[in-house]
């Protein structure tokens, strides 16, 4: 079954960055670099006002890794998270909405385990791509 | 102000400030809510008990949300990181401490831009690396507009 889903693609999935999220995010990581709370120190940093911190790019793309794990058919109390890339290509703003598309780039067997490949893009509402990533899911298997 | 740090001050070596932090339960349950990653293991503690995890573990992009942060926190500007990848090697437990750490391997110049290569990881308080990766990031030459 594994076989007839590589290559297939998943998505859209839209996610929407909001504030309060950011500040969800911020207070779990402490990541409170003023460019991302203050508007005046983002523009004496060269920015035209405060960006979200660029590791929140790692709180977007649950929900569209969420669908895709589903349609993997994984058991959860198997399923790992064996690694994760991203290529940032332009910082995220408030308010982005942000659609991601991705697909199964490869399926590898290693003994008892079984890896995923995901790669995909997110794109702004400008239709600019903002993040590129791949991700390794890990199904233990046997 | 933002930070004055050039292309030519880093040697290959270069050890960039770590970056701590300790693994609470509020710190992984906001990063579930931030991201809407509610897989029971990082949020029911029967759950993880039930798998034999022993109880939750943190999210391995919350670790690779500090490794991120570590690299931003010292770059002049956050936008100079243009990739970061990693590996989740080990779990990472509330109580746990983390220690994010990285060096310079490789400096070089390509289409007219200064690019570093560092190497990153996580370390938890048995000094067991829990996340390793590579990062890679611009830097401004001296003199440079």
């Amino acid at each position: 079954m594994s076989e007839e889903l590589r290559g297939k693609e998943f998505g859209p999935f839209v996610y929407i960055v909001w504030r309060k999220k950011v500040e969800d995010f911020i207070e779990a990581t402490g990541d409170e670099n003023p460019v991302y709370l203050d508007d005046e120190a983002a523009r004496e940093a060269g920015y035209d006002g405060k960006l979200v911190p660029i590791s929140f790019a790692s709180a977007t793309g649950s929900v569209a890794l969420w669908s895709v794990i589903g349609a993997l058919g994984v058991d959860l109390s198997r399923l790992l998270h064996g690694g994760h890339e991203f290529e940032f290509i332009k910082p995220l703003r408030d308010a982005d909405f942000l659609t991601t598309t991705l697909r199964v780039a490869d399926i590898v067997d290693k003994k008892k385990l079984r890896l995923y490949i995901l790669e995909g893009k997110t794109v702004n509402a400008a239709g600019e791509e903002v993040l590129r990533f791949k991700t390794t899911l890990i199904e233990r298997r046997g | 102000m933002p930070k004055e740090l050039y292309f030519e001050d880093i040697d290959e070596g270069y050890e960039i400030p770590p970056l701590i932090r300790d693994i609470t339960r509020r710190r992984i349950l906001k990063y579930a809510d931030a991201g809407g990653d509610y897989n029971p293991i990082h949020v029911n503690e029967e759950f993880g008990k039930k798998v034999g995890l022993g109880g939750i573990i943190a999210h391995g992009m919350l670790s690779y949300a500090f490794l991120v942060q570590m690299m931003t926190n010292w770059l002049p500007k956050p936008t100079y990181l243009k990739r970061l990848g990693a590996e989740f090697r080990g779990m990472v437990f509330p109580g746990d401490v983390i220690t994010c750490k990285g060096r310079v391997v490789k400096k070089y110049v390509k289409d007219g831009e200064n690019y570093i290569e560092c190497e990153v990881w996580c370390e938890n308080q048995k000094g067991e690396k829990t996340t390793i990766g590579t990062a890679v990031a611009t830097l401004p030459s001296r003199g440079q507009k």
